[in-house]
C-alpha cells in the first residue's frame, strides 16, 4: 500500500500550485491515473483525504479519471488494452505484441499519474 | 477563483530521479540490480550466495527494510560495504531514497551494486531506482499461484528466481507452473528455479548476471 507516500506527494504539488497562485482554500483537483500503475483509487481517495486534513485543501473535491492502457506499435496501430482481455492484458504490455498486427509495440499510456488540475480562490 | 492547469506527472518525478541514478551509476562504471520479492523469499541469501560467487568482482549493497537493521547486519558479515535504509512507513525504495543510500557508499570501491528492495511484490512496480537490471524473487512456500496472483511485478523484471524448489515436495507447490507462468506473462524474462540453501541452480543466474553486466 503505497497510497499514503504519493498521497503526500500529491498534496505537497497541490499546496505548491495554491501557495503560487496565492490562493486561500482549494476547492478541487482533477487526477489522471493510469490504470497501469499499481495504484488503487479508493485508497488514493482516502488517503488524499487523510493527508490534506488541516490544509488549505482540507475540504476540495477531488475527481480521479483512470487512464486506459494503450500500445503503439511500429507499423502505428494505437490499441487500447481492456480488462475485459483478461491475462491477455499482460501479455499484450509484456510482451509488447500489437493486437492488429502482432508487431513489436511500447506503452504510450497507463503508466502516469497526473495533477491535471486545480480549482482554487 | 483560479483554475490552475498544472499537468504534472507525480510518477514521472520519481522516474526522472531514478534516471538521475542509473547516470550516476554509468558514469562510476556500476552495474546496479533491484532485487524485489516476496517476505521471507530469499532476497538476503540470493545477495549473499552472489556475493561468494562473485568473487571477482567488488559488490556492495543498499539493503532497504521498513524499521529494522537485520539484513543490513547480515550483509555486514560479509565483509562488504552495506548501506541500510528504513523506509518507515512506506512499502517499497524510491529513487530518491536510494540516491541518499548512495551516498554511504564508497563507490569508487564497487563494481556491482545490489539493492535489495522491501519485502513486496506490488509497490516496487511504480517506482523505477535507476538500476540496469530488475529481478524479482519468490519461493515455493509461498504457494505455486504466487506468480500468476502478482503478473506486473514478473512483467517488469528482467528475471525471475524461483527459490527453494529443494522443498518443493514437501510445502505441496508445484515449482514448473510458476516457472511456466512466469515466461507466459513475461516471455523476455530469465526464469531461473533455483535452491539458494542446497546451492543448485544458481550458477546459471550468476553466468546470466554477468553476460548482462557486459
Amino acid at each position: 500500500m503505497h497510497e499514503y507516500g504519493v498521497a503526500k506527494d500529491i498534496l505537497d504539488n497541490i499546496l505548491e500550485e495554491a501557495r503560487k497562485h496565492n490562493a486561500r482554500v482549494v476547492k478541487e483537483v482533477v487526477l489522471d491515473v493510469g490504470s497501469l500503475t499499481m495504484l488503487n483509487p479508493e485508497q488514493l481517495l482516502f488517503c488524499l483525504q487523510a493527508v490534506s486534513g488541516d490544509t488549505i485543501a482540507e475540504n476540495m473535491k477531488i475527481n480521479l479519471n483512470m487512464l486506459p492502457i494503450k500500445i503503439k506499435c511500429g507499423n502505428g496501430h494505437v490499441s487500447e488494452i481492456k480488462d475485459s482481455m483478461g491475462g491477455d492484458v499482460f501479455r499484450f504490455v509484456t510482451a509488447l505484441e500489437c493486437p492488429v498486427c502482432g508487431e513489436r509495440a511500447g506503452v504510450i499510456s497507463g503508466r502516469e499519474l497526473i495533477l491535471k488540475e486545480i480549482t482554487a480562490e | 477563483m483560479h483554475d490552475i492547469s498544472v499537468g504534472r506527472d507525480i510518477l514521472e518525478i520519481n522516474r526522472s530521479l531514478a534516471l538521475r541514478n542509473r547516470e550516476f551509476f554509468d558514469e562510476k562504471n556500476i552495474f546496479s540490480v533491484n532485487i524485489m520479492g516476496a517476505v521471507g523469499s530469499g532476497k538476503t541469501s540470493l545477495i549473499e550466495i552472489l556475493c561468494r560467487k562473485l568473487g571477482d568482482f567488488r559488490v556492495g549493497v543498499i539493503a532497504g527494510d521498513v524499521v529494522s537493521d537485520i539484513d543490513t547486519g547480515r550483509l555486514m558479515q560479509m565483509d562488504i560495504p552495506v548501506a541500510g535504509i528504513n523506509t518507515g512507513k512506506e512499502c517499497h525504495l524510491d529513487a530518491h531514497l536510494i540516491e541518499h543510500a548512495l551516498q554511504k557508499l564508497p563507490l569508487d570501491e564497487v563494481d556491482i551494486v545490489f539493492i535489495e528492495n522491501v519485502g513486496n511484490l506490488i509497490c516496487p512496480v511504480d517506482f523505477d531506482l535507476g538500476a540496469h537490471r530488475r529481478v524479482v524473487v519468490v519461493s515455493v512456500s509461498e504457494g505455486d499461484d504466487t506468480v500468476e496472483k502478482h503478473p506486473m511485478i514478473f512483467a517488469t523484471a528482467d528475471a525471475a528466481i524461483i527459490n527453494k524448489i529443494d522443498i518443493a515436495e514437501a510445502v505441496e507447490a508445484d515449482y514448473r507452473k510458476m516457472v511456466d507462468d512466469a515466461g507466459r506473462i513475461n516471455p523476455r524474462l530469465n526464469v531461473c528455479p533455483v535452491s539458494i540453501k542446497k546451492d543448485s541452480g544458481v550458477d546459471e543466474f550468476v553466468r546470466w548476471l554477468k553476460n548482462e553486466r557486459g
